[in-house]
């Protein structure tokens, strides 16, 4: 038993010191801050034993304040303010809350003991310490820590309804009794099962539902199931606190952790290099090659007479089509039934469908939008996979990186682009100008020319956006991380601005010339910095 | 042609890895450069091939005399996990990469003959470069040597991925192609800087030193590599 607490006490150790260095990792980030803590702070020793105390602290210190936060927040406020005179009562609708939130869906989906941590993996797994130690040092804590946080927060609570403080202490035990029974039943599952049962999404959603609904739903009508008298009963409260010593000892007891611990920490699931890697390729997953990409026409003559950054970006688009081309084809298929419909409108419902129609220019804010998601979703994906599958590794060469190179082939890229969202902005004009003819609505040139002029306009705009971005801001890393908050900065910027344009319900009369000078200035700025900084900023990082 | 280093610096955070680095490359010569793990070899590298500049000192070529800044295209770099385009097959990258950066006088050959000289069978010259092995890859990166031509080649732990048929012909390849190119590379294999390197230099203490060349092949060189390489111990 000596060397399971010995290495109990070097879990917690461990632990503190990554809690240490974790807060003075991201201290370091802070600007200003940063400077009073240099990097070899992560060496001295004597004063990270004193922060060790203090990250203590703060978490013993958190644990209290959450009990408290969470108890006033979930089950207090709901209990007062549905709360009506004749109902079930507040301290009644609190239990209630309480019960289904902490008692039921707190044991039922979450278990410490079987949690992925980078703690159990590192002790576990990497320095081959007791797994049944590490266990204790960290599940037991939790658990400890829980009931030892419950506990002034329960009859505190008590205490604002008006009710006894030994009815606070005894749901604190019944609660710390239940989740030794939880986490006994998820151990228990898990040998049956071999996986951690907790982590489908079936099971999450279906306890998730259960534990909310009952929770919150005979609150509002201020009425409460008798969790009360349940939790009060006698032989209710002996049972469970018998059940929950039982659990506790055999929790204790259990003899498969290093099992547990190897089947459930994995390098992918804990918090490393692996898992970052992993979520990072996964971000990818969408843009990467398939080998049906590639077709015998990729090597026809026409291809290969290509030369040079013409055959390489052909062969790029060629096989990329799934990404581009592919879902350009479906929007011009819901563009011609959309057209369709217009064209059967105009014909059989001449009158109201003109009407509809020569409201055209007030519908040009809902346009913006709508170019938006058309046209800049393909320009993002695709720029995505020009950074996975070409220039993650061209960019190591010198020549690529070159000036007259870099902006040759954004000229080539932004062209095929450009192909790909005109056509789509070309297929609209058509669409809306065959309705406008069929139905003979009154829109003269000085209202259909600005307009249509605007949507093609923006075709452009959101195939030169993406590029821009892409090339002024080149976000990604070696390690598919995105490192640019300039980047997403903008690229939430000009998705805000395209959203807010839908809140326009009477645009005014110069609306078009507006987005026509706006965008046109957009373009000209987005490739004239292209032209000045990408031979700079179009690196790898 | 001389590659020419003076003080070369390089910090990252508190920590300087490249202390004043000055060393003068040579044509016609292949350089091997030892150091221990995170002496700074590969940050070296990095600086020399324009991946991120250096924060002290400077670096230039000096040909005939004169002496003028490095260009983009100056220097080729194989880093020791290759990366190759990967949408592409080996037999179109290698298409693609002659008309772009191929020289004059080969302008007659396809690149089946750039494929042959490297040893990638006809089968997987019709294979996505995804699917290539880190050795193929590898090979995929030193063709690029071959075409290009650059002046400056670096090669980050370069051979060590190759099985020992392919080791020994990149080696010949090497060998062959140094008369026209500076060849630097890094690796801690001694037996292979001992095979191929005129000269040796050993980066300790984010500086460079020359190791000297009569000893090169004789008994007395790993124990003198060892020897300048723990120094770097003594100092810390």
């Amino acid at each position: 038993m000596s060397r399971t607490v010995q290495t109990v006490r070097q879990v917690f150790h461990i632990q503190s010191a990554m809690g240490v260095n974790r807060l003075l990792f991201w201290l370091r980030k802070v600007p200003l801050v940063k400077r009073l803590f240099p990097e070899r702070l992560y060496g001295a020793w004597a004063l990270k034993q004193r922060l060790m105390a203090v990250v203590e602290v703060l978490k013993v210190l958190y644990a209290f304040g959450g009990k408290f936060l969470y108890l006033f927040l979930c089950c207090g406020l709901p209990a007062v303010l549905l709360a009506e005179e004749g109902g079930a009562g507040p301290w009644a609708m609190f239990l209630n809350a309480l019960f289904f939130l902490s008692f039921f869906g707190g044991c039922f989906l979450a278990s410490d003991v079987l949690a992925a941590t980078l703690i159990k993996y590192t002790c576990v797994r990497q320095m081959g310490m007791e797994a049944r130690a590490c266990i204790l040092a960290t599940s037991g804590r939790t658990h400890v820590l829980t009931l030892v946080s419950f506990t002034p927060a329960l009859i505190a609570a008590a205490a604002w309804f008006g009710q006894p403080w030994w009815q606070g202490l005894l749901f604190s035990l019944e609660l710390a009794a239940c989740r030794c029974l939880g986490e006994r039943f998820h151990l228990w599952l898990f040998d049956r099962t071999g996986k951690p049962v907790f982590k489908k999404v079936w099971y999450v959603m279906v306890v998730t539902l259960a534990s909310l609904g009952l929770a919150y739903v005979p609150l509002m009508a201020a009425a409460a199931l008798p969790m009360d008298r349940f939790l009060l009963n006698g032989a209710v409260a002996v049972v469970l606190l018998v059940g929950g010593a039982w659990a506790a000892v055999s929790l204790v007891r259990y003899p498969r952790y290093w099992h547990v611990v190897h089947e459930t920490c994995k390098p992918e699931t804990v918090s490393t290099t692996a898992a970052k890697a992993n979520a990072a390729r996964a971000a990818f997953k969408d843009v990467e090659m398939r080998s049906g990409d590639v077709t015998a026409g990729d090597a026809s003559a026409q291809v290969r007479g290509l030369k040079g950054y013409q055959y390489l970006n052909a062969l790029f688009f060629r096989r990329h089509r799934r990404i581009l081309t592919k879902p350009m084809r479906y929007e011009l298929i819901g563009i011609a039934l959309a057209a369709a419909a217009l064209a059967a409108a105009a014909v059989f419902l001449r009158e109201p469908t003109a009407a509809i129609l020569e409201k055209l220019p007030q519908f040009l804010p809902v346009g913006v939008f709508a170019m938006y998601l058309l046209c800049n979703t393909l320009g993002q994906q695709i720029c995505k996979a020009m950074f996975y599958n070409c220039d993650i590794s061209l960019l190591r060469f010198g020549w690529y990186r070159e000036r007259k190179v870099l902006l040759h082939n954004f000229a080539i890229r932004l062209g095929h682009i450009a192909r790909v969202n005109l056509t789509v902005g070309a297929a609209i004009c058509a669409a809306l100008a065959l309705g406008i003819l069929l139905s003979g609505a009154a829109l003269s040139a000085g209202d259909m020319v600005p307009f249509f002029l605007c949507v093609l306009l923006l075709a452009f705009l959101f195939s030169v956006h993406p590029l821009f971005l892409y090339y002024v801001f080149q976000p990604y890393t070696t390690q598919l991380a995105v490192k640019n908050p300039l980047f997403t900065l903008i690229n939430w910027g000009m998705y805000l601005v395209c959203w807010m344009c839908v809140q326009i319900d009477q645009p005014p009369e110069f609306f078009s010339l507006l987005v026509l000078a706006v965008t046109a200035a957009y373009i000209a700025a987005a490739l004239a910095l292209v032209w000045l900084r990408a031979p700079k900023t179009f690196r790898v990082k | 042609m001389k590659l020419i280093l003076e003080g070369i610096e390089k910090h990252f955070g508190e920590k300087q890895v490249l202390k004043g680095a000055s060393f003068t490359f040579e044509k016609g010569r292949i350089y091997g450069l030892l150091g221990r793990n995170g002496a700074g070899k590969t940050t070296l590298m990095n600086c020399l091939s324009g991946e991120f500049p250096p924060d002290g000192g400077e670096f230039y070529v000096e040909e005939d005399g004169a002496r003028r800044a490095l260009a983009e295209g100056d220097v080729g770099y194989v880093l020791s996990t290759p990366v190759v385009p990967e949408f592409l097959t080996g037999w179109e990258f290698v298409k693609f990469f002659t008309e772009i950066a191929g020289r004059p006088e080969d302008a007659e050959k396809t690149p089946d003959h750039w494929l042959d000289l490297v040893g990638i069978d006809a089968e997987d010259r019709q294979r996505l470069m995804k699917d290539y092995s880190h050795g193929m890859k590898n090979k995929m990166q030193m063709l690029c040597f071959l075409i290009a031509k650059p002046p400056i080649i670096l090669l980050d732990e370069p051979l060590t991925s190759f099985d020992v048929v392919a080791a020994k012909e990149m080696k010949d390849l090497l060998l062959d192609m140094k008369r026209d190119h500076i060849i630097l590379f890094s690796t801690h294999i001694l037996q292979l800087a001992a095979d191929l390197c005129d000269e040796i230099t050993i980066l300790s203490q984010g500086l460079l030193e020359e190791v000297d060349p009569a000893l090169i092949h004789t008994p007395a060189f790993e124990e003198r590599v060892v020897a300048l390489l723990k120094d770097e111990d003594a100092h810390e």
